[in-house]
């Protein structure tokens, strides 16, 4: 076994609908900053955005992950398939995706390559998402959905996949806003995700804003970097960042940057405004901001976003909470006269 | 104005411990014209493995759409180029490790026709049931045997076989149960003897004792044979003479073989109708399935090439090292080239196959086209073990149904079980879903 009788960090399952707001291309890029750090693995990357840009620019974001600073490992190491939606959400070919997949060197040769031509090129994002959790370990995954819910329901409905994500997942931490951009598939989630879920309310977004000033300080380490010319192209200001909050707590539950709510169970009204209704069987919870906390989170924010790539290790050492002292050596034996 | 009475499509001809299906003939189809009509003749399905992955290389087309020319690998298929469906992407996630860690060639062949992945043990196996089995069971009554399965390699059923994947995984293709595989015929003359005989092979000693009064089966149906040849018409009378023809040379090639080996080696282990030529031995193999495709005897094939995992040499070919370990050939161009000829080897004996079956016509058609042949391998890339764009094409059209002469790329970790559950309901099987099945892919039909 890869990791030996332990547990690898755990395994994350991504998906968005990339090129509707940089949120989630900043929520990607700190999720990578996590999997360095050796916190998480990134296990699956999907978009519901149905055009080949917010794909294509998923698969960027993963290959500068996986191999900008090593074109040795660039080579031989296999980025995820990207997943992607055909239908059930309008198509956004937004300037944060085509600004930089459209960049240039000046040999004329994308600064970004990808693989994603044609939709051939892209994966079922039902399949990723499912394929994904059957190769976790018991209760060592967890997914962020920084968009609705159309992938999800859709893998949901799949035979055994609600039992699946139950032995697999410890939860969900999805984004409302994405979940009310489709309140059909949002319904479906919340009758059918098996454990507990967390959702970071828009207002939360708003109150903890991605700086812009970080993009010209904390990431001027890389003079190319996908998710920067896609924050610029995007408007360069401070950006709503309730995705990242989602990835943060994620992956970081530990940190206690957030409150929950007590729990409940969420309903999507006629009007998309979504509620949650006190339940004591409930295993919903909005998530919470918590005032002696936001420093570290601007923080953690903005030092993950801008973290710098780290080569994937096939043998990763163990969490930390899961390493174990070294056993003594035996005391030497006196020695016999 | 037609008097003359059909003859019954289930027919036989008989003898003392002999009974010859026959092939579809003009006479069987009532008021001349049935035949004719595109799709009534019974579709069959098949499934030819050959293992340790393929040079994908030498193996892709370069364009969707229309097949133009054939890379190296398939390059032997070029005269049955409008015959066949190269299939792209198709993914089977329960060959991958999940967590079980070494174990691919076992896991990949257990995995490769029930879409389950294999339970990691020497001794207690589980998998789930095959695509081909489910066809057996529930359709398998309308044919002497619901299902067939052959292979070319002889290979134990226990022990350990890819690091803690018990040799059930590697050695078989169908499953009756999760628990019971059904090991494939090696031997050509078991074989014969189940298609033509009482529909049991013998036991080895059994056969010895016949063997010393063999005539030729066809002995044993003479009177019956002169009889159907009396009521048959000129056409009905040649197709007839050629189907006992290659039957009666199928007789010869085994004794032929029987002769050789036990010249060559009275001692050899494996059985004595096996012939020490791979390719007369796919050959043998293969004829056989023809004729019982012919006089559909069966419609539900699996066929391991040979078993997963093998270090068998292909000295045949001028190729001394063993299969298996040619494979990981850490890019080394001169094992690269080795693993590229078994590859084409394999895929040239697969075309010739193919001919004869082109050449047994079924009225207006053949049974090739009324075939949906899978040939492909449970991985793509034997160097890396990866399970994604499994090498999988489909000869045949399925009884006129599938668009053919093409390839189609389908998106990336579209599970191979989506193929299979579609094949099943070809053959009148319909399932919710199968495997790890999301659904049934697209763009086969003609439609």
């Amino acid at each position: 076994m890869q990791f030996g009788n332990a547990k690898p960090p755990m395994g994350v399952v991504f998906d968005c609908d990339m090129g509707e707001s940089i949120d989630d291309a900043l929520a990607l890029a700190v999720l990578y900053g996590l999997d360095g750090k050796n916190e998480c693995r990134v296990v699956a990357v999907s978009t519901t955005n149905p055009t080949l840009a917010s794909a294509a620019f998923c698969e960027v974001v993963g290959r500068f992950y996986a191999g900008a600073v090593s074109a040795q490992f660039a080579a031989s190491g296999r980025t995820l398939p990207v997943g992607m939606a055909t239908s059930g959400i309008p198509k956004m070919e937004t300037p944060m995706l085509t600004a930089p997949l459209s960049r240039k060197g000046a040999d004329g040769a994308p600064i970004y390559p990808h693989g994603i031509q044609k939709i051939v090129d892209t994966a079922d994002p039902a399949a990723v998402v499912r394929n994904a959790f059957t190769a976790q370990h018991d209760q060592n995954a967890a997914m962020v959905l920084a968009g609705p819910a159309v992938t999800l329901a859709a893998a949901l409905a799949l035979p055994g996949v609600k039992d699946l994500i139950a032995r697999k997942a410890r939860y969900l931490v999805a984004v409302e806003r994405g979940l009310a951009a489709h309140p059909a598939s949002a319904g479906t989630l919340f009758a059918e995700w098996p454990g507990s879920i967390f959702v970071v309310p828009e207002s939360m977004g708003e109150r903890y804003r991605f700086p812009a000033s970080a993009i010209e300080t904390a990431f001027a380490w890389s003079p190319n970097h996908p998710v920067v010319d896609a924050f610029r192209a995007s408007g360069n200001k401070d950006a709503p960042a309730a995705g990242v909050l989602a990835a943060l707590h994620c992956v970081r539950t530990d940190k206690k940057y957030f409150g929950a709510s007590a729990a409940g169970t969420f309903d999507l009204g006629t009007g998309g405004k979504l509620t949650l209704k006190p339940s004591a069987e409930g295993r919903h919870h909005w998530l919470e901001p918590d005032p002696a906390q936001s420093e570290a989170v601007m923080a953690a924010m903005v030092e993950l976003a801008s973290a710098k790539p780290v080569v994937r290790q096939r043998f990763r050492p163990r969490p930390v909470e899961q390493q174990v002292a070294p056993p003594k050596p035996p005391e030497a034996k006196p020695a016999k006269p | 104005m037609i008097t003359r009475k059909a003859l019954p499509r289930r027919m036989f001809l008989r003898g003392a411990g002999a009974a010859i299906a026959l092939p579809a003939l003009d006479a069987m189809a009532p008021a001349l014209a049935s035949s004719r009509i595109p799709g009534k003749a019974p579709v069959r399905m098949a499934f030819v493995y050959v293992p340790n992955g393929i040079d994908m290389r030498h193996w892709t087309p370069e364009n969707e759409g229309p097949l133009d020319k054939l890379p190296r690998i398939l390059a032997p298929l070029e005269r049955h180029k409008d015959n066949i469906t190269v299939l792209s992407n198709l993914t089977h996630n329960n060959g991958r490790a999940l967590l079980d860690g070494a174990g691919d060639h076992g896991r990949c062949c257990g995995a490769y026709l029930t879409g389950v992945q294999p339970r990691k043990s020497v001794s207690d196996i589980k998998v789930g049931v095959s695509c081909d089995q489910i066809v057996a069971q529930q359709a398998g009554g309308q044919t002497r045997f619901a299902s067939l399965e052959v292979g070319l390699e002889d290979a134990r059923q226990a022990g350990d076989c890819d690091s803690g994947y018990s040799c059930a995984y590697t050695n078989n293709l169908a499953w009756r149960s999760e628990t019971q595989p059904l090991p494939p015929i090696l031997d050509p003359r078991a074989l014969f003897e189940r298609l033509f005989g009482k529909g049991v092979a013998l036991s080895p000693e059994a056969r010895a004792r016949e063997g010393k009064f063999r005539r030729s089966i066809l002995d044993f149906v003479t009177e019956d044979t002169r009889s159907l040849q009396a009521n048959l018409g000129p056409t009905d009378r040649r197709k007839l003479d050629e189907y006992l023809t290659s039957i009666r040379e199928i007789e010869a090639q085994i004794a032929k073989a029987e002769k050789d080996n036990s010249q060559i080696d009275p001692g050899m282990a494996k059985p004595y109708g096996v012939p020490a030529d791979f390719a007369e031995h796919f050959k043998l193999m293969t004829d056989m399935i023809t004729v019982a495709f012919q006089a559909d005897q069966t419609r539900v094939l699996t066929f391991l090439v040979t078993r997963e995992g093998t270090s068998r040499a292909y000295r045949e070919i001028g190729i001394p090292d063993g299969h298996h370990p040619l494979t990981h050939h850490r890019n080394d161009p001169a094992m690269m080239e080795k693993v590229a000829q078994i590859n084409t080897y394999h895929v040239e004996q697969f075309t010739k196959w193919l001919d004869k079956l082109k050449a047994a016509k079924e009225g207006d058609s053949n049974v090739l086209d009324n075939s949906m042949i899978v040939y492909g391998a449970g991985l793509s890339d034997g160097n890396r073990h990866t399970h994604e764009d499994l090498p999988t094409l489909i000869a045949g059209k399925g009884g006129n149904h599938f668009k053919t002469g093409r390839r189609i790329v389908y998106r990336k970790e579209t599970p191979m079980s989506n193929l299979f559950l579609t094949m099943m309901d070809r053959m009148g099987v319909h399932a919710e879903h199968f495997g790890d099945s999301t659904g049934r892919v697209e763009g086969l039909d003609l439609a």
